[in-house]
């Protein structure tokens, strides 16, 4: 009899940090992609990043994406984190980790969901300028 | 009938403010919603084009009817990851 996809999604306030290793019944094949800030937008120099999220919407997106990546690959586990509010340069903001038996569904699924969630998810970005954090300390 | 629309990120930094209210005829399309709020608030009308009325937490189509009580937002162009 198949398992049901183990599947999480998790927002949380501020950088995520690190986590324990993922495992999910029958996978051989564990894919782990981060997303994290980079110094600049936009050609200019950023401190951090700022997540606004419709937050009843996002968590309902971000599980049936889950669900529709677990289904359309045969994956074995779809677990999701997201931050909201502000992630500095150099930080954590995203972290998809995706089990399956083996590693091209894994790899493929990934792909999948990270363009599907950039289109359907409701999280905007906000860059926090360097010069506009120095002016307001 | 009057709506409550939610708005965040660009929707609200147009708006100035956190939500809009729009007068409609009863259980107007989503069409028809979308179409109000562009000619009612023209800050808003440059965003039109790629926006999508989520109700009670989902996206439905145009012809989807809006009822008393649903939960409605404005989503455009998104930014997570």
């Amino acid at each position: 009899m198949k398992t049901a996809p183990a599947i999480e999604v998790v927002l949380s306030e501020g950088p995520l940090g690190p986590e324990d290793a993922v495992r999910a019944p029958g996978a051989g094949a564990i894919v782990a992609f981060e997303g994290v800030i980079r110094p600049t937008e936009e050609g200019r120099e950023i401190a951090a990043i700022e997540y606004e999220a419709y937050r009843p919407m996002a968590e309902h997106q971000l599980e049936a994406l889950a669900r529709g990546a677990a289904d359309r690959f045969g994956l074995a586990g779809v677990f999701v984190r997201h931050s909201v509010g502000v992630v500095p340069v150099g930080e954590c903001s995203f972290r998809l980790i995706v089990a399956s038996a083996h590693r091209a569904p894994a790899l493929e699924g990934m792909a999948w969901f990270i363009d599907t969630m950039k289109r359907d998810v409701p999280i905007w970005k906000r860059p926090v300028f360097e010069d506009a954090q120095e002016r307001n300390q | 009938m009057t709506l409550t629309v939610r708005l965040f990120g660009p929707y609200a930094d147009a708006h100035g403010e956190r939500e809009l209210s729009v007068d409609l005829p009863p259980e107007p399309t989503v069409s028809l919603v979308l179409e109000t709020i562009g000619s009612r608030y023209p800050a808003l009308s440059p965003l039109m084009p790629s926006t999508r009325l989520a109700v009670n937490n989902q996206f439905v189509p145009p012809s989807h009817e809006v009822r008393e009580g649903d939960e409605l937002a404005l989503v455009g162009m998104v930014g997570g990851g």
